[in-house]
């Protein structure tokens, strides 16, 4: 599944609801620009837009593969993430990028990087 | 499980009872700006090994959940600040740190793995920052009980520079 651009500032994008099994990336050039991200998946999540724009990032569970996200707002995680292998890389120029708040968690389950 | 916050001023924040945790033999890399990354003493890092690929800046790192489980301390090293990490588990210096001021703290075992130096001293000395844990102001280790063992393997512990106690 490849996404396009995504402008949904104050609403919840959901990517899937453990029915996408292929791998969920965004086509070259495209940005999400959503209030919240969530998702549910049986494949890998690669998020990798430099300009996206996400400040908070839900549950998320991607089971038998990875999530990578690239985010370039301040990002708060407010539900619990995992995946083999969670990558998170935040551009925002102010402190902090990333916050992991109270019932938020990043997990690698099975990750061996 | 890799982490980046900005490298001219991003920082990274565990807040109340944020997690990160990197099962099995996954490591943490955790990457920073000037904010540097910090964690409040009711947040929780669960890892095999907890390290950085390409430092943190003058913000600095001060991990201090006291549920913390940490085996390994990997490479890692904060250019113009402190690093400050504490621990629950037993924990294992496999790589070099470097900070302004580095503290262990621990409630189990803190230990050095064989080839691995603790050094304190101001000589710099590129082919010893390879393998050694290095600070050029004050460094704590601080078991939470019992006492701190620094043993010889392969190669030495120097303390070249005089401290307060010892």
């Amino acid at each position: 599944m490849a996404l396009g651009n995504v402008n949904a500032t104050s609403g919840t994008m959901r990517i899937g609801t453990g029915d996408i099994t292929s791998t969920v990336a965004q086509n070259g050039g495209t940005v999400l620009n959503v209030g919240t991200l969530t998702g549910n998946t049986t494949s890998s999540v690669n998020l990798n837009s430099t300009t996206n724009s996400i400040p908070t990032l839900g549950a998320f569970a991607v089971t038998g593969g990875d999530f990578t996200l690239v985010d370039s707002s301040a990002l708060t995680v407010t539900g619990a993430t995992s995946a083999n292998n969670v990558t998170v890389t935040d551009s925002f120029a102010g402190s902090p990028a990333i916050t992991v708040a109270t019932g938020g968690s990043l997990a690698g389950t099975t990750g061996t990087r | 499980m890799k982490l980046t916050a900005s490298i001219t001023a991003g920082g990274l924040s565990l807040t109340g009872s944020g997690a990160l945790t990197a099962a099995g033999r996954a490591r943490l890399d955790l990457n920073a700006g000037a904010g540097g990354g910090s964690q409040v003493a009711t947040s929780t890092i669960t890892a095999d090994t907890i390290a950085s690929s390409t430092g943190v800046g003058s913000g600095g790192v001060n991990l201090a959940g006291t549920a913390n489980a940490i085996n390994k301390l990997g490479a890692f090293a904060v250019t113009g600040g402190d690093f400050t990490l504490v621990d629950s588990s037993a924990l294992t210096v496999t790589g070099a740190t470097s900070a302004n001021n580095v503290s262990l703290i621990s409630t189990s075992a803190i230990s050095e793995a064989a080839g691995q130096l603790i050094r304190v001293r101001r000589r710099h000395d590129h082919a010893e920052r390879q393998r050694a844990l290095r600070v050029s102001n004050p460094m704590e280790l601080k078991p939470g009980t019992g006492t701190l063992s620094l043993t010889r393997h392969d190669g030495d512990v120097y303390v070249d520079q005089s401290c307060g106690t010892f």
